[in-house]
């Protein structure tokens, strides 16, 4: 009895650590690129799912059934946001910077607005695969478990596109030293719009997942950029392999946390891993150290 | 160096002129078959902000109220005017505005706004002006337990919400209750007016924790209400948490006896998101369109008609709050503030709500119950109390499908 229990508890962690994997893919390969954090990331996510929601409801198309025209949809718009806004950044590096927060910013915010005057402020979700499989007397839960599956299989592709590819050899060098990447005559510019198209793009694909496992908003964004970002902390910048260990720990963390302490401590596990990385190993767990 | 601005005496001309044609204009408006100075009644409601949604609903009854009252002659042969500003969610703004509505609009009267933390704050007003308020928006108990004098809660207080899922569970033999909700004031204030309930009424509580706002998961907590195994479920929750609790709970494979949510799943949508899994879901309303009271029918089919969209019960709230002082007014006489908040402090008047009335020494509402509901087959009916009873609940509560 105890042990199907902790063997419940570590695949609820694991569960929902591939929703928090999937929130943070994305988010991990725009900043590992360009060193952008995209404030916009869970207004994206939300975007997505609440056109998931209504899809379902008018006209009973799953989300699963909206997946790979969302993928389309969002690479095409990571596209159109690099092309028009980032790609006016300021030269010096750490103006940039700034100035990219500020931009994703203003962004995560038009996208509330948009959201609101297109959805409303009511609180939405998929009813579609609610249920779960029970093996062996644990409970796997359907749409956490694609969740996962599918952050595994982007994380793997991912890997193997940097690895193999061209493009990928081009993204990974632009990654690490944006000026040697230049002098081997990478254009940098085509990477950077590169990693908006397919992060915004796997964002599309976290937001039809998500769709069916939280009820939210277009205020309930911020909280899924937030936990992706301690995730590609935790993991290490430009790591993908790191971002699912990282999000399967905290979703480990949250899980155990929650049962054997409280939910309140559990819920704050994200943040505290994040600050403890932050002091201890600012590289992250998989993160190459920065000399 | 301050540059004094010189327009030429054209341009003042012509905005004076366009400043007296919107005087006539707005002056034009307000007048129905009333005649003679308005009654201005200040108010401020969440338009904007967190309590948006909720909100606006909220000034939709009282607009209505105003609308139907000029068309039958307003007040003592006076008409209504609504003096409303935007709190946007936050007390302290609230507070400033219910001041200038007092002192700079000089309103004759002022009603409650949206939601227990910004009554709350803007009690304070009401005891410093001596204007009685009569408050549709506040179900904590707190506010009026300070010794002041001028707020009346016009709405079921929260420890009412969980009388009938209690009742329920008692009737069918169910012995153990967990306790759940989100960590925040008002659910905390259901949650801890249920564990108290739940005791007094001869049930055990088994469990008893809350979870955080904007909870990431919910199968923590899931697994612990299922490793407790009770009977009934009694939670107080927003929608998200209630969608959220629903479907952890569902997918760890656990079954209660009585599930309840009060209030998130008393929302019309909740069915829309969350399908037939919410068969059999009970929560609470202080209203419901269907309840016989007297005009009730008449308001949800006028209100309906104005607004292109039925009310929901935080306008069914609001409307009743202007009957009750209206029922004040009249019976006043006059704009009378000490002698309106001594009627509103020991009378009884029917509404659409119920009977209003109040506990003279704290203004806690006393007359109104709360309703319990339940989804059955995509429709949330009145199952308790049995006197406003659509349904007799449907027990034990089934997942549709697993």
């Amino acid at each position: 009895m105890h042990l199907e229990l902790v063997v419940q508890l570590v695949i609820n962690g694991l569960l929902l650590g591939g929703v928090f994997a999937l929130a943070a893919l994305g988010l991990n390969i725009i900043f590992g690129v360009t060193r952008i954090v995209n404030l916009a990331h869970g207004q994206l996510i939300i975007l997505t799912a609440l056109i998931c929601s209504t899809l379902f409801q008018r006209f009973n198309i799953t989300p699963l059934e909206v997946l790979p025209l969302a993928v389309i949809a969002g690479m095409g718009v990571g596209t159109v946001l690099e092309r028009t806004l980032l790609r006016r950044l300021p030269e010096h590096q750490q103006t940039a910077e700034t100035t990219s927060l500020l931009i994703t910013f203003g962004v995560s915010y038009f996208l509330i607005g948009l959201s609101l005057a297109i959805f409303t402020g009511d609180f939405r979700s998929v009813g579609y695969l609610t249920s779960s499989w029970t093996i062996g007397g644990v409970d796997i839960a359907k749409a956490q478990f694609l969740a996962f599956a599918l952050a595994l299989f982007l994380a793997a592709i991912l890997a193997v596109l940097l690895r193999s590819t061209p493009v990928g050899r081009a993204l990974r060098a632009a990654s690490q030293n944006v000026d040697g990447a230049r002098a081997c005559g990478i254009d940098i510019d085509q990477m950077r719009t590169l990693s908006f198209t397919l992060g915004i793009g796997i964002a599309a694909a976290a937001g039809c997942l998500l769709s069916m496992i939280y009820a939210y908003n277009p205020d309930t964004g911020s909280q899924f950029t937030l936990i992706a970002f301690s995730i590609v902390v935790l993991g290490g910048r430009g790591s993908y392999a790191g971002s699912v260990l990282g999000a399967a720990l905290l979703g480990l963390a949250v899980s155990f946390v929650g049962f054997y302490g409280n939910t309140h401590l559990g819920s704050m596990m994200p943040y505290v891993v994040f600050i403890l990385v932050l002091l201890f190993r600012p590289q992250g767990i998989l993160g190459k150290a920065v000399a | 160096m301050i540059k004094a601005s010189r327009r030429p005496r054209w341009v003042s001309t012509i905005l004076s002129a366009a400043l007296l044609a919107t005087l006539v204009a707005t002056g034009a408006r307000g007048t129905g078959a009333a005649a003679g100075k308005p009654i201005v009644i200040g108010t401020t409601i969440s338009e904007t902000g967190a309590y948006a949604e909720d909100g606006k609903y909220a000034l939709l009854g009282y607009q209505y109220y105003v609308e139907e009252q000029n068309k039958k002659g307003g007040w003592l042969g006076r008409p209504l005017q609504l003096k409303v500003y935007d709190d946007a969610s936050d007390p302290a703004t609230s507070l400033t505005e219910y001041q200038k509505l007092v002192e700079q609009d000089h309103v004759d009267l002022i009603v409650g706004p949206y939601s227990s933390a910004v009554t709350a704050a803007v009690a304070n007003v009401a005891d410093k002006y001596k204007m009685p308020m009569l408050s549709p928006e506040v179900a904590s108990t707190a506010p009026f337990l300070r010794g002041l004098k001028y707020d009346f809660m016009a709405t079921s207080p929260a420890p009412n919400y969980v009388a009938g899922s209690i009742a329920i569970a008692k009737a069918h033999g169910y012995k153990t209750v967990a306790v759940t909700g989100e960590d925040t004031a008002f659910p905390k204030a259901i949650a801890a007016a249920t564990v108290k309930a739940t005791k007094e009424a001869g049930l055990n509580v088994i469990f008893d924790e809350l979870y955080p706002h904007n909870a990431s998961d919910y199968t923590a907590i899931a697994q612990k209400i299922k490793q407790a195994n009770p009977d009934a479920v009694l939670s107080a929750a927003y929608f998200p948490d209630a969608v959220g609790l629903l479907r952890a709970l569902k997918q760890a494979g656990f079954t209660p006896k009585e599930l309840f949510f009060a209030v998130g799943a008393t929302e019309p949508n909740f069915y829309k998101e969350v399908g037939k899994d919410a068969d059999g879901v009970l929560s609470t309303s202080n209203w419901s369109p269907e309840l016989k009271t007297q005009g009730n029918a008449a308001f949800v089919k006028g209100f309906t008609a104005y607004f292109h969209k039925p009310p929901d019960y935080h306008s069914a709230q609001n409307y009743a709050a202007l009957q009750v002082l209206q029922a004040a007014v009249t019976k006043v006489g006059s704009i009378n503030n000490d002698k309106i908040r001594d009627f509103l402090a020991t009378s009884k008047v029917p509404t659409i709500l119920g009977v209003y009335s109040v506990d003279p020494n704290t203004g806690i509402q006393l007359g109104y119950k709360s309703l319990t509901m339940q989804w059955q087959g995509g429709k949330d009916y009145v199952v308790w109390p049995d006197e406003y009873a659509q349904r007799k609940p449907i027990t034990p509560f089934q997942w549709a499908s697993r």
